[in-house]
């Protein structure tokens, strides 16, 4: 290579990672700067879960413990560090660092497996799946947003044959989130199947295990959901279609330059079978949380597909007009999903939509913080999740009640200072509540809630 | 190789045009055609056959399964129905793959003797 045209690849590979990086940030700080809350049921809970850290360690500990993401709950309980948080913008922020973390750590991978243009293309790739092609920033689910990092990872640790690293990243992506745990453990059970027929033989006594385990805690087989994938549409013949084809090439391109590495070739396609047949069970006849399902094919789209215009792009052999075609796609496209995302966070914040909480019970919850004696019970249905945010934006006791006049008094009989909250878009005030004034005053009230003291038999 | 250079080119421009289509959501036959046309013309200069028979079975088989429905009662729960076609495609899966690396070994083995 001449001292031109390698001057002419180092700053055409310069400007991609700029303009990568750039489209990166763009999409993921557009969530917190275009929503003043976050949006998604899960937030309040993972807040709740965290936030007395340092004021209540045991109790805090013992929660993330006994949780589904211990991990991902540790690192986001680094956020109490910070004086008077505000935990529901802390939050926000927090998913923009999980997305571009994510990126970054698909950016590294990919520089090892096929370069450092595929690597920027990587970027540019996942900087346009927030809200399009993923659903964490919609539905709140942090936990699995910071697990994907940890998969990357595992997998870069694998080309790189670092076993220590791979035991690393497989440790925190397992302990992340039990969807990205399942992913992860079933793509390497299928690859140890396929390089050793024993192990497919312990991988049918585990499923028969499993099965017995099943028989015996059938509550597990209650979880169940009907939806059609928003996303697989947009992979297959939608938004993301052109990122498939490349990922096609991407994929003979990745065999042909690590032909010699079998395990990571075997991880791989792996990781692809068991992440398509999840994120599209719905096409398989079943439907079971297809949305929370899709983000693993998305990451192998952005690994092949990247990898699939990389090399197309180096075959034309014009560094200049490759560095043109890469940029103009990836901004293009990164641009119409920003205003696309645009428009979904307009509706997000419009208050008739009800998304979100509601101004007005963020109001009530502020009255209730200045206006109500600390040692009062607060009570609520459990209608809507946006009863979820009492607890962390007020320092009140919360109890979780079915809510009707009757059953509340039984419930409230020893509670002290029992106090009932109504968020009336979703929860109706009934009748024997706001009839029965010997029983229930009514201490503040808005077009959207209705607060009540619960007065003793 | 001045003439594989150019055959290259031509196969990267096709596949370029087919992803340049889809992008801007133009008339999916173009877009098809321009990128298989590139496609299979790439795959040939690539010249990964052997290998590429090996893991091209990790596309195929998860790819076939969206078109083929597995006939399961409707009536048992989400969870056992998707481990009960997850169990089948993944069974089909080791067995393809069984298949293809056996007839890779005793190729080897073959030539070994």
């Amino acid at each position: 290579m001449t001292k031109s045209s390698f001057l002419s690849n180092y700053w055409s590979e310069i400007l991609l990672y700029t303009i990568a990086v750039a489209c990166l940030v763009t999409t993921a700080a557009q969530y917190p700067l275009s929503t003043t809350f976050p949006i998604g049921g899960d937030a309040a809970t993972h807040i709740r879960t965290v936030q007395h850290i340092f004021t209540d360690p045991i109790f805090s500990l013992q929660k993330i413990a006994n949780s589904w993401y211990p991990v991902a709950y540790i690192l986001f309980s680094i956020n109490a560090i910070i004086p008077h948080a505000n935990w529901p913008i802390i939050f926000s922020w927090w998913m923009t660092l999980g997305q571009v973390l994510t990126g970054l750590a698909l950016g590294l991978f990919v520089y090892r497996l096929s370069g450092p243009k595929a690597s920027a293309i990587a970027i540019a790739l996942w900087a346009m799946t927030p809200i399009t092609m993923t659903s964490f920033f919609e539905d709140g689910t942090m936990a699995q947003l910071w697990s994907l990092p940890w998969v990357i990872l595992f997998f870069e640790r694998m080309l790189a044959k670092s076993y220590k690293g791979m035991a690393l990243f497989a440790f925190l992506a397992l302990f992340s989130h039990p969807i990205t745990a399942l992913v992860l453990i079933a793509t390497l059970a299928v690859s140890a199947m396929i390089f050793d027929k024993r192990v497919a033989l312990l991988a049918l006594a585990i499923t028969a295990i499993a099965s017995i385990v099943i028989y015996f805690r059938q509550d597990i087989l209650q979880i169940s959901s009907h939806e059609a994938s928003k996303y697989v549409p947009e992979l297959l013949h939608g938004f993301y279609l052109p990122w498939v084809l490349a990922a096609l090439y991407g994929w003979f391109c990745i065999i042909k330059s690590h032909k010699h590495h079998a395990l990571l070739l075997t991880t791989l396609g792996s990781f692809f079978a068991v992440s398509l047949m999840l994120g599209a069970n719905d096409l398989l006849g079943i439907g079971f949380w297809t949305n929370r399902l899709d983000a693993y094919i998305v990451i192998f789209v952005v690994i092949t597909g990247a990898t699939g215009v990389a090399e197309i792009l180096k075959n034309i052999q014009s560094p200049i007009l490759t560095t043109c075609i890469a940029s103009l796609l990836c901004t293009g496209l990164t641009m119409s999903a920003f205003h696309d995302n645009q428009n979904i966070y307009k509706r997000y914040e419009s208050p008739s939509t009800y998304s979100r909480i509601h101004p007005q019970e963020l109001e009530s919850l502020a009255w209730m913080n200045n206006n109500l004696p600390s040692n009062i019970t607060l009570f609520t249905s459990g209608e809507t999740r946006n009863y979820e945010w009492i607890p962390v934006l007020t320092h009140f006791r919360w109890a979780l009640e079915k809510a009707d006049g009757r059953t509340l008094l039984q419930q409230s009989s020893g509670a002290q200072n029992p106090v009932v909250v109504f968020f009336t878009r979703k929860d109706n005030t009934p009748d024997d509540v706001s009839s029965n004034q010997a029983q229930y005053t009514l201490l503040y009230k808005n077009p959207s809630v209705q607060i009540y003291k619960i007065n003793s038999l | 190789m001045k003439k594989l250079d150019a055959m290259h080119a031509a196969s990267a421009y096709s596949m370029l045009i087919g992803i340049v289509c889809a992008a801007l959501r133009l008339n999916i036959w173009i877009t098809l055609i321009a990128f298989i046309a590139g496609f299979i013309w790439a795959l040939r200069l690539l010249d990964i056959r052997k290998y590429a028979l090996i893991y091209s079975i990790f596309l195929f088989v998860p790819i076939v399964a969206l078109f083929i429905r597995i006939p399961i009662p409707a009536f048992l729960p989400d969870l056992i129905r998707l481990a009960i076609t997850f169990f089948f495609w993944i069974l089909i899966l080791l067995l393809s793959s069984y298949l293809v690396l056996g007839h890779k070994k005793s190729k080897e083995q073959r030539s070994r003797i």
